[in-house]
Formats: structure tokens, C-alpha cells, sequence
């Protein structure tokens, strides 16, 4: 730390040096000795930064009028190395703070500012060579208006940065036709807004409580409106914006920007203002209209596609930060800006840290949930296999031994004459022994690990899907073999086949449900399993697994309609054996109920959970 | 805000009878209310605490104590019946049983993946970190063998270097000071003083009063669940000393 901190101070030292020279003989100088100071937070892209630079050393604006202060929000790599080139041909400072948000960066950069007026930008941001003149003009005709620039997306080949580009301009473009009128804009974003020191201090700035880059934009514009204060809009100011987006980071950008949405209602309420009213649907519409009017014709099947799960992670986002919030009522009742970094979580009498996991964002929670499962499934897997020769193809070995059996006894000795038999039977096979072991393995989810269960932060919740899901691996691992029997021995496979994720999918939920409650009930009944063994020996006949619905007596048929996995695996069969499509009634009523059983399964698990510790 | 805030949190477990059902035919034959009757107790009461950011705190006691059910608590495992946690922490990172999700069957490699996402970590970061965290336990050449093959202490070697390379926040030590031998032993204290420097709030249960008093600040004596002496470690470890003096001296001289 000492290195890094004279090395900072030798980069300041060298800037006031190069000031002093340009300004020699003014000894005393005025408060604001810059006409601007433009303001570039940046965390880990040291590349990006040097860019950006380049682009700032390029402005027509006479560099003595301007400064550049760039904050480090804890970052990887030192950024002195990138800064330091600069030095001569730039008035830059690099500040450097423990990581806690663009943000409360910002406001740190705008703390140490001795410009008049403020100008943000981003480090993925290339402003043009007139940008800080033109914004420096609009801001001499109208002092007290926050004043935002037009944001280019510099990366047309990306189509992931074009369609984020294309929202915010809908959004802008929206809300300008909107009550405001003419070339107001509710909302500037952050990348290229410019307002008055004075005015920006006299606000309080960025409200700190946005841990993430999204939604701080929009509340400070909102705050400054509040207040009286006008937005204008500068049409020439323009930074071509650079940020690369894959699908991933899309997806996070805008899972993100639904966090940022929620915790901007917040600071409204926190502000006594009211909430924000939902969009109406003409808003989705257009929004998903535009990029056919927005000229992008090529690509814009692509780009509606891209917009339309954007709104999702955006919902997705708002909501479980909603969640997290609300498991957090400390966030909710206190005004106060957090402290830096860390995220807060309560346990109280009802509630729960654990479930959190260690991770800050939801959409870094649900990748690390992803790792998670990964990790499980792959070492339940490899203990599975280990040590043993086949490896793996004892998944496709056992179900065909179970399928040579079968065909033996039931067409050779008891002369069933069901057409196409070992295909039948294949499906029911599969279909069965994928719902035998999830069951038997979720009933032993939390039993068996013991230790995970007493690991902090933990997902316990996690477990049963481990469980259920192993087995579906072996359904999976199988399927191809049954798909070449119904090629050689069937009729062939039908466009039906494109039923099975669906029919896999309801017996997925349903056996999720069950999951739950089998695994909360073991902890409490040991005999939950010895119970469920003798259970799953009568399924298997009267389930319909080696003899089809219609061979069975007529009493027992009457039983089968209300027998779940009956009308799974029959639905199994229409697909891959007749090559029709499912009774789509049936599965739908079957997948509703499998939703609402993993539904209760899971509260009655979470509920269950806080005990589970202490039984095992 | 500090990072651990105990407050007045008690918690109560239920006293197994003898005869309480064990299994669901039992339960049905006694009637229900068999299954929810029975005594309980309070295994913590009235414990508040408070752990800063950089400092270390250790909770000392006797076998029985409720030190390990406290760290649980605080861990968020399970909940307290009374009085509240709050941590506001991002990683809480607790060595309560090392080695949490290690497998016999499976390598070093392959345990230290699975333990490290366990613990937290994404498996970029286990990736990361791997070599350092093997370098650590001084494992490098068994590192590819089933850890069935492994000696107990270089299991516990193997769980102490993942658990302390996921840079938690909150560190839980649950009686872990003894793992290995002395050498490891120091490079695992200077490894917990090394966090506390980096702004770590460290908890740590432990038996060896000696360890205590060089690493804590403050400490607390934990008696049949309530504090009986809280403050600077020194003096909390001396008193708790004195009494494990006294109570073995009386038991000498009664079964002279």
C-alpha cells in the first residue's frame, strides 16, 4: 500500500508540476482554476482507460482548461502505469478507493474537482474531439441545467451493445415525446452528463446506496428535477460509447439495471416521493417496434429478440432485488447511504442469512448457484463411476439389461402382445427408473450430507436438485439409444419428438416437488425412506411401465387416471413410439400441478431447513 | 456498523426423552402430540457480542459450553429462538467441519474444487487460486491421489488452505488452531493475523487458552450457555484458567 500511495501522490506531483508550468507566474489561483473537470470512474479496464485518455488528450478544448480525474474503484492492476503517460499532455489525477460503486466514485472524484463545472463519463467511453466544447457551451447559456450529451454506440458489429444502445435511445426518445416536451429528457445517463460543481455538491450527488452501474443515473436526475432544476439536452456533446457485450454480460448489464430500477423506487420513497407507475403495454410494443423504425432492418429480428429478453432480465433483476431487500430491512428503514462495500444481511427470528450465499448481485448469485450445481452433479457423477472399468456406460448398460428381461418375460413367457414391445418398454423403463432414483436420492438429499448442511451460507435448497438431477443425467445419457430404436425398430421419429423437453420438464417439476418434501420429511422420520421404498415396489406395477394403460383390468384403469407417472409415461410413449403429440391438456394440468407441488415442496423445505442443522 | 453483531440471542434445543416416537407409526400410535411434548433448554441465553473489522474474538469454555452451537448461530446455521445476528458481511466464510463435501474417492484436485465452491467460491476462482492453495497445504505431489490415501493431517491441511484462500470478511474457526504440526500450526496463526490485518473479523472457539490469549483481543467465557466473563482476552482467559484450576484441584482433593 505505502508504494501505492507515493507512487499516486508522484503521478499528482507530477500534474501540479506540469500546471504550475503552463500557468507560470499566477501564484494565487481562483477556486474553480478549470473550467472543467471530467470525471472517468473505471474498475478493472486498464486498456479502456488508456483509450478513453486518448480520446480526452484529442479535444479541441485547450487542455489548461480542463482536468481529468480518474478514480480507481479498487481495481486489479494499478492503473499509475497507464495514467502516467499522460501526465505531459493531460491535467490528470488518478485517485484510488476501495471498491464501493461508480457511484460513490464519482462523488469522490467530484469531492476533489476544481472545476466550475462537472463532466461524468465512463472508462468504456470515447468522447469526439468538439465534446467538452460543446457541453462547456450549453452549460454558459444554461448554468443551473444538468446537461446530457448524445451517446453513440461505438461497436455496431456487436449486436448485444447495439440492442443496449437502442433502449436507452427508445428510452430517451420516449420519454422526450412524453409530458416534458421538446428537447428535455427525464433522464440523462451517465456517461455523458455534465453539471454545475455547485449545484451537483448542493444535491449531495450520486446517492451511494447503488452498489452496481445502473439506476444511480436516473435517481440523481430525478433528485435534480425534484428540486426545481431543469435537463437539457446537447445534442454535439458526443462520446462514442465502447462496450463490448456478450450474451452473458447483456444478460448481467440488464439484470443489473433491474436492480438499479428497484433501488431507485427506494431512494423515492426514501425521499417521500411516489413510486413509479409500470409501463403500459403500447410502451413494450414500440419498444419492441423499434428497432424496424430505427433503421437496423438486417438485424432486427435479432435485436427484438435481444430486447425482449432484456426486459426479462430487467424484471428478473427488479424483482429478486426486491427479494434481497426485503430480507434486509435495514436497507429499507435507514436513509443513510451504506457504507462502503459489503452487503448487509440479517438474521431475525424468521429469518435467514444462509440462503443468501456469499455473492453480492443476484445475477452473481445465480452464477455462482450454477458452479454450484455443476460441481455437485459432476462429483456425484464421478463417485458414481469411479473405480470402475465401464465407466459411464453403465448408465446405457443397466436400463438394456433391464430391457432384456423384460422383453424375455413379458413377450417370450407371457406372450404380451403389445406391438413394438422392447420400444415400449424401453420408454417406461427409462421413464421410471429416472423417477425410482430421484426420489430415493432426494429422500437421502439432506440425510447424506451432512456436512454440507452445516457449511455456512450454504444452499440447502440446492440439494434436492442435485439429487433429482443425477439420474436425469443417466435419462439423458440413454436417450440417444432410444432414439436409434425408434429409428430401426419404429416407425421412425416424428417432429412429435420435440414434445419430450416438455414432457421431461413436468416430470421434472413434479418430481421436484416431491423431492422437497420427501428430503424435509426424512430428516424428522428415518422410515421416510424404508416407506418409500415399499411405495415405489407397488408403483412399479400399477404403474403402467411394462404393460400399456389399455391391457389393464378396468378397475385399475380408473386408478391410473389419477396416477401421475402413468400418464407421464404414456405421454413418453405417444411421442417416441407412436410419434404423435401428447394429450397437451394432460401434460399442462401435469406440469400446473408440478409447479404448485415444487412450490409448496419448497416452503415446506425452507421452513423445515432452519432445523435440519440440528437433527442430523 | 460492525460486521458481527450478536444481540442478546438465546437459543433453546429440545430434550430427548426416552420414550419420545422415533418413527411415524410410533408417532401415529401414541397419538401426535407425543412428537411435539418434551422438555427444553436453553443452550445460549443472553449472549451479546460485537466483532470489528481487524480485530480477532475468541470464545473459550468448557465441553458443553454452547461455544460451537454460538459460531453455528452466528454462521446462520439454523436459527436463534431469541434476540438477533446480523451480519453485513458479503463472505462469511466459516471452518466449522473442514473439508466440508471432501469425498475419499476423489483426488486432492478434485476435492479442493468442489470444497472451495462450497465454500463460496466460483470455480474461475478456485482455478485462480489452486496452486497457491496447494502450495500451501504442501501437497503438490499427492495432490492427484485419492484423498483416501491421505493422513488425517493432511486432510485437514487440505480443508485449512482452501478455507482460508476464499478472503472472507467473517472468518469462523471452529477448534482448528490444532491442525497439523507446529509448523503448520504457526503458519496458520500468522495466516489468521494476516487477515485480521486486511480487516477481517475473525471468530475463533478454541481450547488452547494459549492461542487465545496471543491472537484474540477480546474474548468471552461461555458457562452452561451464558457469559460469565467477557473483555480483553488476557484477563477473560486468565480468570477462565483460574476457575479450570480450581474445579481440577477440588476434584483432586475429593478423590484423595
Amino acid at each position: 500500500m505505502p508504494l501505492f500511495m507515493s507512487l499516486q501522490t508522484a503521478v499528482a506531483g507530477r500534474c501540479e508540476g506540469a500546471f504550475a508550468e503552463g500557468q507560470s507566474g499566477d501564484q494565487l489561483r481562483p477556486a474553480a482554476p478549470y473550467d472543467v473537470s471530467v470525471i472517468v470512474p473505471t474498475y478493472n479496464r486498464p486498456g479502456q482507460v488508456q483509450e478513453c485518455l486518448e480520446a480526452l488528450a484529442a479535444q479541441s478544448l485547450s487542455r489548461n482548461r480542463f482536468e481529468v480525474i480518474v478514480i480507481d474503484d479498487g481495481g486489479v492492476t494499478p492503473l499509475e502505469p497507464v495514467i502516467a503517460p499522460f501526465v505531459d499532455r493531460l491535467n490528470v489525477r488518478l485517485v484510488v478507493q476501495a471498491n464501493a460503486g461508480p457511484a460513490r466514485a464519482r462523488n469522490v472524484g467530484a469531492g476533489i474537482a476544481r472545476g466550475s463545472l462537472l463532466v461524468f463519463t465512463d472508462d468504456d467511453c470515447l468522447p469526439e474531439a468538439d465534446w467538452l466544447g460543446a457541453l462547456l457551451d450549453a452549460f454558459r447559456r444554461w448554468p443551473d441545467r444538468a446537461i446530457g450529451g448524445s451517446t453513440v454506440n461505438a461497436l455496431s458489429d456487436n449486436i448485444c451493445s447495439t440492442a443496449s444502445q437502442l433502449l436507452i435511445d427508445y428510452l430517451n426518445e420516449h420519454h422526450a415525446s412524453g409530458a416534458n416536451g421538446g428537447s428535455a429528457a427525464p433522464f440523462f445517463t451517465s456517461c455523458n452528463l455534465a453539471v454545475s460543481a455547485v449545484l451537483f455538491q448542493e444535491l449531495g450527488g450520486f446517492d451511494e446506496s447503488f452498489r452496481l452501474a445502473a439506476g444511480e443515473d436516473r435517481e440523481f436526475c430525478d433528485r435534480w428535477q425534484a428540486q426545481g432544476y431543469r435537463l437539457q439536452r446537447a445534442p454535439r456533446a458526443v462520446v462514442r460509447h465502447a462496450h463490448a457485450l456478450s450474451i452473458t454480460t447483456f444478460l448481467r448489464q440488464h439484470t443489473n439495471y433491474g436492480c438499479g430500477a428497484f433501488q431507485f423506487q427506494c431512494a423515492r420513497a426514501r425521499h417521500g416521493r411516489p413510486g413509479l407507475r409500470a409501463e403500459s403495454p403500447s410502451f413494450y410494443v414500440r419498444l419492441l417496434m423499434y428497432p424496424i423504425r430505427a433503421s437496423h432492418r438486417r438485424s432486427a429480428p435479432r435485436l427484438i429478440a435481444l430486447l425482449l429478453i432484456s426486459q426479462f432480465a430487467n424484471a428478473f433483476g427488479f424483482v429478486s432485488e426486491r427479494r434481497r431487500s426485503s430480507r434486509q430491512p435495514d436497507l429499507r428503514r435507514h436513509a443513510a447511504p451504506r457504507e462502503n462495500g459489503p452487503v448487509r444481511t440479517t438474521v431475525e427470528n424468521s429469518r435467514t442469512v444462509r440462503r443468501l450465499a456469499g455473492t453480492g448481485t443476484p445475477w452473481l448469485r445465480a452464477l455462482y448457484l450454477r458452479d454450484l450445481l455443476r460441481e455437485l452433479l459432476v462429483r456425484e457423477m464421478k463417485l458414481r463411476y469411479e473405480r470402475s472399468l465401464l465407466g459411464v456406460l453403465w448408465a446405457i448398460i443397466n436400463p438394456l439389461a433391464q430391457l432384456v428381461v423384460f422383453v424375455f418375460v413379458f413377450q417370450h413367457l407371457l406372450r404380451l402382445r403389445t406391438p413394438n414391445y422392447g420400444l415400449f418398454v424401453f420408454c417406461g423403463i427409462l421413464a421410471w427408473n429416472w423417477t425410482r432414483e430421484a426420489l430415493l436420492q432426494s429422500t437421502g438429499a439432506i440425510t447424506g450430507n451432512r456436512e454440507l448442511i452445516r457449511q455456512p451460507r450454504f444452499p440447502i435448497g440446492l440439494l434436492p436438485v442435485v439429487a433429482l438431477t443425477t439420474p436425469l443425467i443417466d435419462l439423458l445419457i440413454s436417450l440417444p439409444l432410444l432414439m436409434l430404436l425408434a429409428i430401426f425398430t419404429g416407425d421412425g421419429l416424428t417432429s412429435a419428438i420435440l414434445f419430450l423437453p416438455v414432457v421431461i420438464a413436468a416430470q421434472f417439476l413434479l418430481l421436484q416437488g416431491l423431492g422437497y418434501l420427501l428430503a424435509a420429511a426424512q430428516v424428522t422420520f428415518r422410515d421416510t425412506g424404508h416407506l418409500l421404498g415399499v411405495i415405489l415396489m407397488l408403483g412399479f406395477y400399477l404403474t403402467p411401465v411394462f404393460y400399456s394403460v389399455e391391457d389393464a383390468p378396468s378397475g385399475l384403469r380408473a386408478v391410473m387416471a389419477f396416477n401421475p407417472m402413468a400418464q407421464i409415461i404414456t405421454a413418453y410413449r405417444v411421442v417416441i413410439v407412436r410419434g404423435l403429440s401428447p394429450d397437451l391438456r394432460i401434460l399442462f394440468a401435469l406440469a400446473g400441478a408440478g409447479v404448485l407441488l415444487s412450490w409448496a415442496g419448497w416452503r415446506v423445505f425452507t421452513r423445515a431447513s432452519h432445523h435440519f442443522a440440528e437433527e442430523l | 456498523m460492525k460486521p458481527v453483531v450478536v444481540d442478546c440471542v438465546g437459543k433453546r434445543f429440545r430434550r430427548y426423552r426416552a420414550d419420545r416416537p422415533r418413527s411415524i407409526k410410533e408417532a401415529l400410535l401414541r397419538g401426535l402430540k407425543g412428537v411435539r411434548a418434551g422438555t427444553t433448554f436453553w443452550a445460549l441465553r443472553h449472549i451479546s457480542l460485537e466483532v470489528d473489522r481487524g480485530r480477532i474474538f475468541g470464545i473459550v469454555g468448557h465441553n458443553g459450553a454452547g461455544k460451537s452451537t454460538l459460531l453455528r448461530l452466528i454462521g446462520g446455521i439454523g436459527l436463534p429462538d431469541e434476540g438477533r445476528i446480523t451480519i453485513s458481511s458479503a463472505r462469511l466464510v466459516g471452518v466449522l467441519d473442514l473439508g466440508a463435501g471432501f469425498h475419499p474417492d476423489l483426488s486432492g484436485r478434485e476435492n479442493v474444487y468442489v470444497n472451495g465452491i462450497v465454500a463460496g467460491l466460483r470455480r474461475a476462482e478456485v482455478r485462480q487460486r489452486f496452486d497457491s492453495i496447494v502450495e500451501f497445504a504442501e501437497l503438490a505431489q499427492v495432490i492427484d491421489t485419492p484423498l483416501r490415501t491421505y493422513s488425517q493431517g493432511m486432510r485437514q491441511r487440505l480443508g485449512f488452505a482452501v478455507a482460508i484462500h476464499t478472503d472472507p470478511d467473517v472468518l469462523l474457526i471452529d477448534e482448528l488452531l490444532a491442525v497439523g504440526d507446529q509448523r503448520f500450526n504457526r503458519k496458520c496463526r500468522d495466516r489468521i493475523l494476516g487477515f485480521r490485518d486486511t480487516g477481517c473479523a475473525v471468530v475463533l472457539v478454541s481450547h488452547q487458552l494459549a492461542a487465545v490469549r496471543e491472537l484474540c483481543d477480546e474474548a468471552i467465557h461461555l458457562c452452561d450457555g451464558e457469559v460469565v466473563a467477557a473483555g480483553p482476552a488476557a484477563e477473560v482467559v486468565l480468570g477462565y484458567g483460574q476457575e479450570e484450576l480450581d474445579t481440577s484441584m477440588t476434584q483432586e482433593t475429593s478423590t484423595t
